[in-house]
Parts: structure tokens; C-alpha cells; sequence
């Protein structure tokens, strides 16, 4: 007996040395598929230190790994409304930019400074833009008519029966409440944050003729290859640089390409920004990351991963002269989001009690099928 | 095509075993055409719903592309990937291999060690169960069944709210050492339960008559107690790490981010960073066990069948 | 063997630490406004409770409920006639069975439940390879439907229900068969008398077992398109709207149904014999 609990003492004694590594540790809260891989491996021989990603697969989840403190997150990439909520409980640290060689307060792209500047106050001392999108309606193209269709009419098609064929057109919806009311709110005509109760109202009405009236569909990362896949959807919102992504299989695989993205005038814009949560042990790893992510080269090996949009001049300037890109920006308007500054609107944080009333209309309408 | 080979392997077994065995009923059912159809419908629905997934993870495994809805040509990358990413792949693909690489190790890391110490535990815990009066032992046994029968997700629940009061005292971080606690958890009981009735069939006596020949504890539960409960014990472990290599809420709430299991990289990675590799490492899993199950009950049966030849033979 | 009898105070311990203590606190957490765990400075307030009334949870619970029992009844249909050829076959080698129905079960749930999720869709990879053979055929278009739910739920809990029932008919005393042949009775009052009040153990261990997963599980629904289930609700409680009182009140509901379950279980097999 007394041998047997000896052994189980050496390896639980041993696991527990096993964890407690001595290298200095980065803990990163990121979404997933949204950091290249060599650049996590160049870091870390740099600081000789360890990246510790802990992915995450909604903003709301990365609020609840921040706020319960499981994980001594150093670094969180989270979108704007998630940056404010967080910024208005004081759970970010404000940035100390001294620590940043590579910052410069101008370095970012004019359009995105535009609306930086419409938004929360302080928010720039906050939070430092990784990538920036917009919405935007993904489709088909080899379905008949349906191409003239939605340049014409935008978000339309989603609610207007007189436009498609109900019977034979598949439409896909984000399973998220905020983007589904989102779509909503566009084809209204309403803010995208608006909290007026009648207008909610509409919303729901409108949600739930939707429903009942077309196939629609909800999910999250599986909308964009379900349209690439030619017969499972023929038109579905989608983030931009998740059109993105599947242009860049299909043409890696040399397939047809025949998937394309209409951006409408009025749309959402939206950035994912980079902060230090209050959470953090190791601040200073964590502004040398900041600062390893500013640097023009590293933005650079990241959008040929990821595949976004990135913020800074010097680094949209980079991928004009580059063979590739520089086609990409000419033949895709969506790729670089300042071209939809004139109808895009940023999500703000609307308080948790609109977040339930959001959850709650979006329920009713998936209820409607 | 391949649902349908095991459907005829499997009816083409439990034929020859039937007709081996000449049974009265058995006869009686040969005799007849319906019972017969109907036997191979129900068997061929359980086949095909437990086993038609499978296929299609098989299908999506030699498929050249990564958008797993077109198929674009036979190919055997994904495979590779397993083994060397960088050989066998290009471009982003590497890294998600790497990941999958990673995770299949974090996987068998932690189901391993949690079904060795679950086994151990299992069984230590299930001696002292079986040496409970019954009334005792009915209540032990009611608590053993709680993590079997509760839901998966209240079992993550309380377990994440036992290791933040715990860890938050001590200023530990969830990872490895919550991961393996929980699954070793909801593994035991498994053990436990599979091990219990082997144990009662054993007489009370053998332990005693073992230490009284002059064996030590230890060495009377080696040699006396294990031998005769082994197929308990065998059938906790499967069961153990059945559960565990394939968990994924408890591991989601416990810890896994930082230790990320397969399941996890399925459920958190939806678009491109999912590598189709891990289609790959699914078929291995499971046609390849099943494969090589298959051909050693085959051998052992042939081996069987000469022996009897054999002795026939020596008889003559 | 008495001397073993202290072996299970660790045990006792470790399941009081790991499972009795977290239910409790759950309970507070019940009773309790809280963004986290942080028992002990949370306000105290009854307001969680106004959740039960709200429609969408009652629907959640209902919709639940629904899924589950008729997914437990196709499940039974299937599995015990299933259990009973094998079990009746004379089919001795218990190991091959038992890996045939244990085996799929290694391979994981998600990607399964995506697999089937994937044939429910127009396109799948069998569609496709079927055109580039020439063959344009389109898939069943029945993601999301209820329909796809239960065969996914089915397809996935279908050994869970098999094992128990072919663990007690196994251990059926093959000579029962033969008295009860012997003294006249067809093949059907044999099965009516003896076999299926024996087997009665099994299949209240397989509804128990299929049931509940079904129930409060929430990878196979959200696999199939289904997020409206009690198991999704409760996990988003505690992963992204961080409403601990809340999900922490419906993790209760639930686990006084499973309390009934267990208590269930302890009355039919007090030796737990066919949990497995």
C-alpha cells in the first residue's frame, strides 16, 4: 500500500512541477485562426518567453474569461462594443505608449482615425486596432439573376419576397443576436444601436416574417462554406474577411471561382482592437507584444494568414506593392473597409439589459420556422 | 461500401457462430424466412446509424479539398499531415497540422494518464466498496452512479466552481492539473462499477488465504484479487478511456483552453484553422482499431478451428 | 476482506469534495446576483427565480423534454430488438460485440455530429462525389428540423441503449429458455413471461442513459443546427453572459430531474450492474 501512494505521490508532485514551467508566459485571448503561427514562434524566441493562447469563440466569451479572472489574460484582441463594455466596468489598463517604440498616434489609416474619433471617448489610449472589417452580403454568383439582385437592392434581399424566389433561395443568417438584428436594422433603416422600443418591435416583426417566409439558415463560421460549396446556400451575411478567406482555398485549390461580396452602402464597420485587461501579471511581456504587432513587417506575415484587413498606412501601403494584394484591393471594393466609411456605423456597447432584449427577439424569430 | 462489409462480416459471424451452436430456437429460426429478414433490417439500421458518420468523416478524410462539402480528387495529404505537416502540406495548412498535432497529443497525454490513475483508484476504491456492509455499500454505489447518470454539463459546472475556489486560495492556474483531476473524476466511477461485480463473485477467503501462505498485502492483491477480477478491470479501462478521449465539456469549462484536446480544436476552430487532418486522425482511430480488432478475432478463431482439427485428428 | 473496508473512506471524501460541496454552493449561487464566482460577496436576491416563468425557458425545457423522449423511443424501438439477436444468437464472443457498439464512440462526437449534420444539407461530400460520376443527385435539405435533431440524437446515444439491454439478456440463464419450451410455451410467451421482465433492468438503465444526455447535452443539438435546447441555454449562462444565478437556478431544475433518475437507477439495480 504505502509503495502504491508513494508512486501517486511522485506523479501528482510531478505533474505539478511539469506546469509550473520557468519561462516567462504570455497569456493571449484571441480568436481563433486570427494570429499567424510564425509570428507567435518569432516572438517567442525573441522574449525567449511562451505565448499561452486561449482561444475563444465570441467577444461575450471573451468578457466572461477576462471578468472571472480563470486565466491571468495579459493581451485580449476583442471587437469595439466588447472594448467599451469592458472599458466602462474599468477593467482595461490605459496604455502607457512609451513602452510602445513602434506607436506612432498617427500611423493608423485616415478612414479608421475618422471613426475612432466618433467613438468612446479615450478609446485610443485603450485599445490599439489589429484588424478592421465590415459586413457584408456574400453570394453565389452562378445562381441565375441573382447577382443583379442584390447589387440593386442590398440588404433587401433578405426580407423581400417580391425579389427572389422564396421557394428555392437559401439564405444565411450569423446565429449571433447582435449581427442577425443587425441585418435588420439596416434593411429598416434604423442605427444599428438603437435602443427605441418601437423600433425593436418592428425588428422582431420583421425577423419573424422572415422566418416563416424563407429558408434561412443560422450559424456562425460554417455560412461562409456552405456558399462556397455551391448548393447548400446562395446567399448569406457574412464578415468581410470571411469572404476573404474562402476566395483564398478556392483559388489555392484552383477551383471555380464564382463567390463574390456586395457591400452595402449602409453597413457595419467594425475593428478588433488589442488590450490589456486589468487581469494582466506581466504587463511588460504584454507591451512588447503590442509593440511586436505594430511593426510593419509582422502586420504584413500576419494578413497573409489571417487574410484581414490591416489598420496601419504603412502596411496597406506594403500590400499595394505587393503582386497579389495589390490585385485583391483592385478587384474587391470590400477588402479595405474605408471605402464604406460613408454608411458604416460601429456597434456600441448597449448595457446587458438590451443584450437580453437582443437575445430574446432573435429567439422569437428562429421560433417563427 | 465499407458500412456494408461490416454489415456482412458482422451477420456472417454471428451466422457461423449460430450455426455452430445447433440450438433448438436456433433451428426453429433458420426454418423461417421473416424472422430472418427482420434480424438483418434491425441490425443493418444499427449499423448504418452508428456507423454512417464514420463513413462520411472516411469520405472527408481522402478529400483533396478543405472545404469538406466538394470533393475534388483522391488524396492521402491529410494523412501526411498527420505525420509531417511539413512534408506533406503547403501554406497555412501546416500550422493548423501542427496544431491538430499538438491537440491529438494533449488528447492522448491526458486520457492515458487519467485512465491509468482512474484504473488504479477504481479499483482500490472498489475493494473498499465491496468490503462495505450492503447497506453502506448500496449508498456508496448510489454516489458512484452520480457523475454517470448527471449531465455532462452541471459536472463541468461544479467541478470549475471546486477548482476556482481551490486554485484561487493557492494562486494556480486551471490547465494540466484541473484538466487531469476532472477527467480522472468522471472516469472512476466507470471503473468502479465494472470492476464491483467481478469482485463479488470472488470469495471473501481468497485474500485471507493468500496473506496466510505467506504473501504480503500487496503481493496477495497482485496475485490473488487482479487475476481473478481482470476482465472488470479491462472493461472499466475501455470504458475509462472511452470517456475521456472523448470528452469535451468538462474539458472546456476545466481548464482545456490552455491544453486544448481535440474535441476542443472541433469545436472552437470552424473555419480554415480546423486542419481536414483530423478527419484523418478520426478514421485511424476508429477503422483502423476496428480493423485490426477484427483480424486478431479472426486469427483467434481460425487458431481455434485448427486446434479442434488437430485433436479430431488425433483421435483418428 | 474486510480489511479493505477503509479503502472506501477516500472515495467518500473525494466524491463529498467533488460533487457534494459544488451542488451546495451551486444552490447559494441559486439565490445569488453574481457575474462570477464570488460567493461570498454577492448580493442575495430572488430575482434568478423569475426566469422559470419566462416563455423562451419553458419552451427550452419543454422543446427539451420532447426531443429527448422521442429520441429515447427510436432509440428503444432500434436498439432492443438489436440486444436481443445478438444476445440470443449464441454469439459468444462478448469482446467483438462490445468494441463493434463501443469503438464508433472513440471517434469523436463533434465531428460525428457534424458528419450527419453534413448529410442533412443539399450539398455534402456524397453529393459531390456522386457528380463528378455523373450522378446529380441533391441531399435531404432537413438541417435544423426537428427531424434531423432526433435521427442525429439517435444515431449518437443508439450504443448507450444497446449495451444495457444485451448486458442483462446475456446473463439470462440460456436454460430458462428451454423450461419454458418444455413446458409449451410458443416463442412468443417466452419472451413475454421470461425475457422481457428480466431485460425490464436493462432498458430502464438504457432510457436513463440515452435520455439524459439527450436532454441536457448540447454538442449534438448545436451540431445540427438545434440552439434552442436547455443544455446551449445553460452553457451560455456560464460562458458568455457570465449570468452565474441564472444558469447556476436551471443547472438545479436539472439536476432534480436526475436526482429522480438516479434514485430510479438505485431501486431497479441496487448493484449497478447495468450502468455500463
Amino acid at each position: 500500500m504505502k509503495k502504491i501512494l508513494l508512486c501517486f505521490a511522485i506523479i501528482i508532485i510531478g505533474t505539478f512541477s511539469l506546469t509550473s514551467c520557468k519561462k516567462q508566459k504570455l497569456y493571449l485571448l484571441n480568436w481563433n485562426e486570427y494570429l499567424n503561427g510564425s509570428l507567435v514562434q518569432k516572438f517567442q524566441k525573441k522574449f525567449n518567453c511562451k505565448i499561452e493562447a486561449i482561444p475563444s469563440e465570441s467577444n461575450e466569451d471573451m468578457y466572461t474569461v477576462i471578468n472571472n479572472g480563470q486565466y491571468p489574460i495579459d493581451v485580449a484582441i476583442p471587437s469595439d462594443y466588447m472594448i467599451e463594455k469592458l472599458y466602462n466596468e474599468n477593467k482595461l489598463n490605459k496604455l502607457d505608449f512609451s513602452k510602445m517604440p513602434n506607436y506612432k498616434a498617427d500611423m493608423f489609416d485616415d478612414n479608421l482615425t475618422i471613426l475612432r474619433n466618433s467613438y468612446f471617448e479615450d478609446n485610443e489610449s485603450y485599445a490599439i486596432p489589429y484588424f478592421w472589417g465590415t459586413i457584408g452580403i456574400m453570394y453565389n454568383a452562378r445562381t441565375s439573376g441573382l447577382e443583379d439582385i442584390i447589387l440593386q437592392n442590398g440588404w433587401d434581399v433578405f426580407f423581400n419576397e417580391d425579389l427572389i424566389n422564396k421557394n428555392e433561395v437559401k439564405i444565411g443568417m450569423y446565429n449571433n443576436p447582435r449581427d442577425a438584428i443587425a441585418v435588420a436594422e439596416l434593411y429598416l433603416d434604423y442605427s444599428l444601436n438603437t435602443i427605441k422600443e418601437d423600433e425593436l418591435e418592428k425588428v422582431r416583426e420583421l425577423l419573424v416574417k422572415q422566418n416563416q417566409t424563407f429558408d434561412v439558415k443560422y450559424a456562425s463560421d460554417d455560412l461562409k462554406a456552405w456558399v462556397a460549396q455551391g448548393v447548400n446556400l446562395d446567399f448569406a451575411m457574412v464578415y468581410s474577411g470571411d469572404f476573404f478567406d474562402q476566395l483564398y482555398i478556392l483559388e489555392e485549390e484552383g477551383l471555380d471561382n464564382y463567390i463574390n461580396i456586395y457591400i452595402p452602402e449602409k453597413t457595419n464597420i467594425y475593428f478588433d482592437g488589442m488590450v490589456i485587461p486589468k487581469t494582466s501579471k506581466n504587463t511588460d511581456l504584454a507591451y512588447e507584444f503590442l509593440n511586436f504587432m505594430l511593426d510593419t513587417d509582422n502586420i504584413v506575415e500576419n494578413v497573409e494568414y489571417v487574410g484581414y484587413c490591416p489598420c496601419t498606412k504603412a502596411a496597406i501601403a506594403a500590400l499595394k506593392e505587393d503582386e497579389y494584394y495589390s490585385q485583391i484591393i483592385e478587384t474587391y471594393d470590400a477588402f479595405y473597409p474605408g471605402n464604406a466609411i460613408n454608411g458604416g456605423e460601429l456597434y456600441h456597447d448597449l448595457g446587458d439589459s438590451i443584450y437580453v432584449k437582443l437575445a430574446d427577439i432573435y429567439r422569437s424569430g428562429t421560433i417563427a420556422k | 461500401m465499407i458500412t456494408i462489409a461490416i454489415i456482412i462480416l458482422f451477420i456472417y459471424l454471428v451466422k457461423k457462430k449460430a450455426s455452430l451452436v445447433k440450438d433448438k430456437t436456433i433451428t426453429k429460426i433458420n426454418t423461417k424466412v421473416w424472422p430472418k429478414i427482420f434480424k438483418i433490417i434491425c441490425i443493418g439500421i444499427a449499423i448504418i446509424l452508428i456507423y454512417m458518420p464514420i463513413v462520411v468523416i472516411l469520405l472527408q478524410s481522402i478529400n483533396g479539398s478543405k472545404n469538406n462539402g466538394i470533393f475534388t480528387e483522391f488524396s492521402l495529404k491529410w494523412y501526411g499531415g498527420l505525420i509531417s505537416p511539413d512534408t506533406f502540406l503547403t501554406g497555412n495548412d501546416i500550422q493548423a497540422a501542427n496544431d491538430l498535432q499538438k491537440a491529438i497529443g494533449n488528447t492522448f497525454l491526458i486520457t492515458i494518464l487519467s485512465t491509468l490513475i482512474s484504473t488504479i483508484l477504481g479499483i482500490l476504491f472498489a475493494l473498499g466498496i465491496n468490503a462495505l456492509p450492503k447497506k453502506q455499500r448500496q449508498k456508496m454505489i448510489l454516489l458512484n452512479n452520480v457523475p454517470i447518470v448527471n449531465a455532462d454539463i452541471v459536472t463541468a459546472i461544479t467541478l470549475m466552481i471546486v477548482f476556482m475556489m481551490v486554485f484561487s486560495v493557492f494562486d494556480w492556474q486551471l490547465g494540466f492539473v484541473s484538466v487531469l483531476i476532472s477527467h480522472v473524476f468522471f472516469s472512476i466511477p466507470y471503473v468502479v462499477l465494472s470492476v464491483l461485480p467481478k469482485l463479488s463473485e470472488i470469495d471473501d477467503n481468497l485474500y485471507d488465504a493468500a496473506v496466510d501462505l505467506g504473501c504480503s498485502p500487496i503481493k496477495a492483491i497482485f496475485k490473488a484479487i487482479l487475476p481473478a477480477i481482470k476482465s472488470g478491470i479491462i472493461m472499466g479501462m475501455l470504458l475509462a478511456f472511452t470517456m475521456s478521449i472523448d470528452d469535451f465539456t468538462i474539458t472546456f469549462f476545466n481548464g482545456g483552453r490552455l491544453l486544448p484536446n481535440v474535441s476542443m480544436i472541433v469545436y472552437l476552430r470552424k473555419g480554415k484553422a480546423l486542419s481536414p487532418s483530423v478527419y484523418a486522425y478520426n478514421t485511424i482511430l476508429t477503422f483502423g482499431i476496428l480493423f485490426v480488432l477484427l483480424g486478431y478475432n479472426i486469427y483467434i478463431y481460425m487458431k481455434g478451428k485448427k486446434k479442434k482439427t488437430k485433436k479430431q485428428l488425433g483421435g483418428k | 476482506m474486510n480489511k479493505f473496508k477503509h479503502l472506501s473512506i477516500p472515495y467518500l471524501i473525494w466524491m463529498i469534495v467533488l460533487v457534494l460541496i459544488p451542488i451546495l454552493i451551486l444552490i447559494v449561487m441559486a439565490f445569488q446576483e453574481t457575474h462570477g464566482i464570488k460567493i461570498f460577496d454577492a448580493k442575495f436576491t430572488f430575482n434568478n427565480f423569475q426566469v422559470l416563468q419566462r416563455k423562451d425557458i419553458l419552451q427550452s425545457l419543454w422543446l427539451s423534454f420532447l426531443y429527448s423522449a422521442i429520441a429515447t423511443f427510436c432509440c428503444l424501438l432500434i436498439a432492443y430488438p438489436v440486444a436481443y439477436i445478438i444476445a440470443r444468437a449464441h454469439f459468444k464472443n462478448r469482446f467483438l460485440v462490445l468494441t463493434l457498439l463501443i469503438l464508433p464512440m472513440w471517434s469523436n462526437t463533434l465531428l460525428r455530429t457534424k458528419a450527419i449534420a453534413s448529410l442533412f444539407m443539399e450539398g455534402n461530400i456524397i453529393t459531390s462525389m456522386l457528380e463528378k460520376i455523373g450522378l446529380f443527385v441533391k441531399g435531404l435539405n432537413i438541417y435544423e428540423k426537428p427531424v434531423a435533431v432526433i435521427i442525429g440524437m439517435v444515431a449518437m446515444y443508439l450504443p448507450f441503449m444497446i449495451l444495457p439491454i444485451y448486458t442483462v439478456l446475456e446473463k439470462i440463464d440460456k436454460s430458462l429458455y428451454d423450461a419454458s419450451d418444455d413446458l409449451g410455451a410458443d416463442r412468443f410467451k417466452t419472451f413475454w413471461k421470461v425475457t422481457f421482465p428480466i431485460s425490464l433492468k436493462g432498458v430502464t438503465t438504457g432510457i436513463i442513459l440515452v435520455f439524459l444526455p439527450c436532454a441536457t447535452g448540447f454538442g449534438v443539438a448545436e451540431g445540427l443546427g438545434e440552439y434552442r435546447l436547455i443544455g446551449t441555454y445553460i452553457q451560455q449562462q456560464f460562458s458568455k453572459d457570465a449570468t452565474y444565478g441564472v444558469g447556476s437556478l436551471i443547472a438545479i431544475v436539472i439536476l432534480l430531474v436526475i436526482t429522480i433518475a438516479l434514485f430510479v437507477v438505485a431501486k431497479v439495480d441496487k448493484e449497478g450492474e447495468t450502468l455500463l
